[in-house]
């Protein structure tokens, strides 16, 4: 599996968690503990996304990242940790910058990056179209402080796929025209 | 009376059996424990209870059978405290942030068709517990017992495998949820006509006109009285705020099956989940239950613990609570 994401993280676990989360994707990664190994690992190849676990960043560490981000060439990067520490990383315009403040979510890393790697749009049939007489929660948004919506779509599932299975799930429940 | 405070009660629910409810909630209980609130976790698959060994407890002094049984006068006299502080499970008297409380399940004979009566009983004791959260271990299927306990419920975690039996059995119960609800509804609306095209309405394959909830309503506006009856339908489907928990995903196909489901209840029953939450197949779930232990105790940095962490969190973030109206109805 050729390497799409580098991971930096100097935590072993937490950076295993995110590699073996996106093993599971099939996204081939690095994990990588110093952030010179990640100098050194994209001077050969820039991959598309690099995440920055920042847990546990010291503030001269940040520092460094700063001067380090202002060389990359344009990627996506995504931070990890305390809004506190992935705030003060912002700024970089040739970067695409995706703020996961903690707990770890293995789960949202996953589909972020999927999100990148195959930005394909997709309809997640949120935005399709309301069926007469029935009301969404979007139009209930107001009074609800529900986050309403599927978060995790996945731009790469090709539609033609879903949608057959609808239609086997239609024709299981005689809902087929 | 009902319990002022901002209980939540969420239930745990999944028509078809063995898609991990169970594990989830032992688990979920723990991880909102772990974030300051008090949760009791209740084991209500009546007859086929098992929550109890998820959670690493051998010999639950109290069980429901003991409320149902009358021995006790309330279901909190029952409730255990159990320690989920590191190592396996302690019974614990004192109530601290380590501890969730537990209400074991029962399994006397009879206690899976519960009387009307006693089903009200635990439905109002359901809500007067003094907890932040209280989850509910339900059973599969889509009984009448299943039904009313998730309509008694704030908030509902819809459990489904990707595989298509469960996903159908998921849609055939947010089917029954609705029919439900709208038949309660209708009947306070004393719409007796609304009452028959609802009945009429749940055999689509005799009735294809009935298909989409959209057609209904449409039909029901026609109606005299239809015009308050298809504003209850509008509301009841609005207030349901399910939330699907995709389980056991192996693969990023996988989690078609979760667009696949949202886009049928979306078109046919009118229904839009809140969210859907992915929880991912993990072998150490397996293993902390051979071990008798809950996987955030056994294995708090699996990835499994770890997606339950996020759904906690989910919680907390939707944490609105607010008196059931429908619980409000029933008593
Ligand atoms: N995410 C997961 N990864 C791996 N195994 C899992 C996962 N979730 C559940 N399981 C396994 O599935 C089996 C059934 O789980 P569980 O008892 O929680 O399901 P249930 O829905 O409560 O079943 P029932 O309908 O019988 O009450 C268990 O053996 C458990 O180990
Ligand atoms: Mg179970």
């Amino acid at each position: 599996m050729s390497v799409q994401v580098i991971i930096y993280s100097s935590d072993r676990i937490r950076g295993g968690i995110v590699k073996e989360i996106l093993r599971r994707n099939n996204i081939g990664t690095v994990l990588l503990e110093k952030i010179i190994d990640v100098k050194s690992e994209i001077s050969s190849h820039l991959p598309a996304i690099i995440i920055f676990d920042t847990n546990n960043f010291l503030k001269n560490e940040v520092k460094f990242l700063r001067t380090f981000l202002s060389s990359l060439e344009s990627c996506s990067l995504i931070l990890l940790g305390n809004p506190l520490i992935t705030n003060s990383l912002k700024g970089f315009e040739q970067l695409n910058l995706i703020q996961l403040p903690d707990p770890l979510d293995p789960d949202k890393i996953a589909s972020k990056s999927i999100e990148i790697l195959y930005s394909v749009p997709l309809q997640t049939g949120l935005d399709a179209p309301l069926q007469a007489g029935v009301n969404t929660p979007f139009q209930a948004g107001a009074d609800t402080p529900l986050q309403v919506g599927v978060e995790d779509n996945r731009p790469n599932i090709e539609i033609d796929e879903i949608q057959s299975l609808e239609n086997d799930l239609k024709q299981y429940l005689k809902l087929l025209d | 009376m009902i319990n002022k405070n901002r209980v939540e009660i969420v239930a745990v629910v999944g028509p078809k059996g063995g898609v991990g409810k169970t594990s989830i909630s032992a688990n979920l209980a723990i991880a909102l424990a772990k974030q300051g609130k008090r949760v009791v976790a209740v084991d209500l698959d009546l007859g086929a209870s098992n929550l109890n060994t998820f959670l690493g407890i051998r010999n639950p002094k109290y069980t429901l059978d003991d409320f149902v049984l009358n021995k006790v006068g309330k279901l909190e006299d029952i409730v255990l405290e159990i320690n989920v502080k590191g190592g396996s499970p302690t019974f614990n008297n004192e109530t601290s942030i380590d501890n969730i409380g537990f209400i074991c399940g029962g399994n006397i004979p009879g206690i899976a068709n519960l009387h009307y009566s006693k089903k009200m009983k635990l439905l109002r004791n359901l809500s007067m517990l003094e907890y932040d959260f209280v989850l509910l271990d339900l059973g599969a299927g889509a009984s009448h017992n299943v039904v009313d306990f998730v309509l008694v419920s704030q908030k509902n975690l819809l459990v489904t495998t990707p595989e298509v039996p469960s996903i159908l059995n998921t849609y055939s119960f947010l089917k029954t949820l609705v029919f439900r609800k709208l038949n309660i509804a209708f009947k306070e609306l004393n719409n007796q006509k609304a009452i028959d095209l609802l009945e009429k309405a749940k055999d689509v394959d005799k009735n294809p006109q009935f298909k989409k909830m959209s057609d209904f309503i449409t039909i029901i506006e026609s109606i005299e009285g239809g015009v308050e009856a298809s504003q209850l339908i509008r509301k009841t489907l609005l207030n349901l705020k399910p939330t699907m928990l995709l389980n056991r995903i192996r693969t990023v196909n996988d989690e078609k099956a979760g667009i696949a489901i949202q886009n049928l209840t979306r078109e046919y029953l009118g229904i839009e989940f809140v969210k859907i939450l992915h929880v991912h197949e993990d072998s150490c779930v397996g293993n902390a239950i051979a071990r008798m232990r809950p996987v955030m105790i056994d294995n708090p940095l699996s990835i499994f613990a770890s997606q339950i962490n996020s759904i906690a969190m989910f919680l907390l973030r939707n944490f609105n609570s607010s008196v059931n109206m429908v619980l409000k109805r029933y008593i």
